[in-house]
């Protein structure tokens, strides 16, 4: 049975003191990014500003998972795990999307004559 | 009477720590689908009212959403700093790392009640329903705040079970039972935190810059 389970060899911690620099520099550039989030956001950029905010989210996103949550040293299965929650999350939203996208309008109701049903 | 270094049902501490980090994953890939789900009716609801979407991010309160975000930022370096130091050896820098995080989490909240009174006070409640509504009767309007509260009151209730989780995981690094051999618990309720902040990254632009 044991001969079955996968054997775990845990990553190699890196340098302790090159990890913890890591980590304050990490969270130094996510504050540096909320900045330019928060500044960007007073531009009059029109339909670019919420792509661009979003940009910059993803960058804060990324920054996290895999300088935070170590998410390149993860076993394969664990990675599996995650990749297919986002598979997931790709699916509703690109069929949300999808239908959003391409829903007809209803149509119109038939113009009522002039007059009609009117009242006097 | 030695004591266990592993549960029993595990063939060694390795193999225990890699299905405590498997397990956590997995946890976080349904949250993730959880607030999927109400990013996608964000999306479809900003579709079809623009207008209206654009009018509630402008009442939104902006200042008090930004401190928000720098502050759960910081506490998300500060729990990662927490497991670095753990693994480090110096368990009680690291509970001093995660007493901050909890401090920082709860100043969060605090913030995000005076926010929620602020809303109140303008007439603004769930469901479209208040004062708010009745001089505003847009119905993109209405679905905004909803979508709002919603959102933000489930990343805050998970905020509170953060608070929860964390504080617990200092009393354990305090009372030396989580140390550099069994970092993974502390990197598994560091991983949390780390998901709520991942969230807000998100929340932040949709409710109150853009």
């Amino acid at each position: 049975m044991a001969a079955l389970l996968p054997v775990v060899t845990p990553p190699r911690p890196p340098a302790e003191s090159h990890a913890l620099s890591r980590v304050v520099l990490a969270g130094a550039f996510l504050l540096a990014l909320a900045a330019l989030s928060y500044g960007v956001s007073f531009l009059q950029l029109g339909r670019f500003n919420l792509p661009l905010s979003l940009a910059i989210a993803m960058a804060k996103a990324l920054t996290v998972l895999f300088l935070f949550m170590d998410f390149g040293s993860l076993s394969a299965s664990a990675k599996l795990a995650a990749g297919s929650a986002l598979l997931m999350v790709a699916l509703l939203i690109g069929l949300m999307a999808a239908d959003v996208a391409t829903r007809e309008q209803a149509p119109l109701p038939p113009p009522r004559a002039v007059g009609a049903g009117s009242v006097h | 009477m030695t004591e266990l270094t592993h549960a029993a049902h595990f063939e060694s501490r390795a193999t225990q720590a890699h299905a405590a980090r498997f397990g956590m994953w997995v946890f976080l890939s349904s949250e993730l689908l959880l607030f999927a789900g109400l990013f996608a009716l964000y999306a479809a609801g900003r579709v079809a009212h623009p207008e209206a979407f654009h009018a509630g991010i402008a009442r939104s309160t902006k200042s008090i959403g930004s401190i928000n975000t720098a502050i759960l930022l910081c506490s998300s370096t500060s729990v990662a700093l927490a497991v670095e130091l753990v693994k480090k050896g110096n368990q009680r820098l690291s509970a001093g790392a995660l007493v901050l995080t909890v401090l920082l989490g709860a100043t969060f909240l605090a913030l995000k009640l005076t926010e929620y009174a602020e809303h109140f006070r303008a007439g603004i409640f769930p469901g479209g329903s208040g004062p708010f509504f009745v001089q505003h009767p847009a119905p993109g309007l209405a679905l905004f705040w909803t979508l709002y509260f919603v959102t933000t009151g489930l990343h805050a209730v998970h905020v509170t079970v953060g608070l929860l989780l964390l504080g617990l995981t200092a009393r354990r690094v305090i009372q030396g039972r989580i140390d550099s051999t069994r970092a993974y618990s502390l990197h598994n309720a560091a991983l949390y935190w780390h998901l709520i902040d991942l969230v807000w990254i998100f929340l932040w632009p949709l409710y109150y810059l853009s």
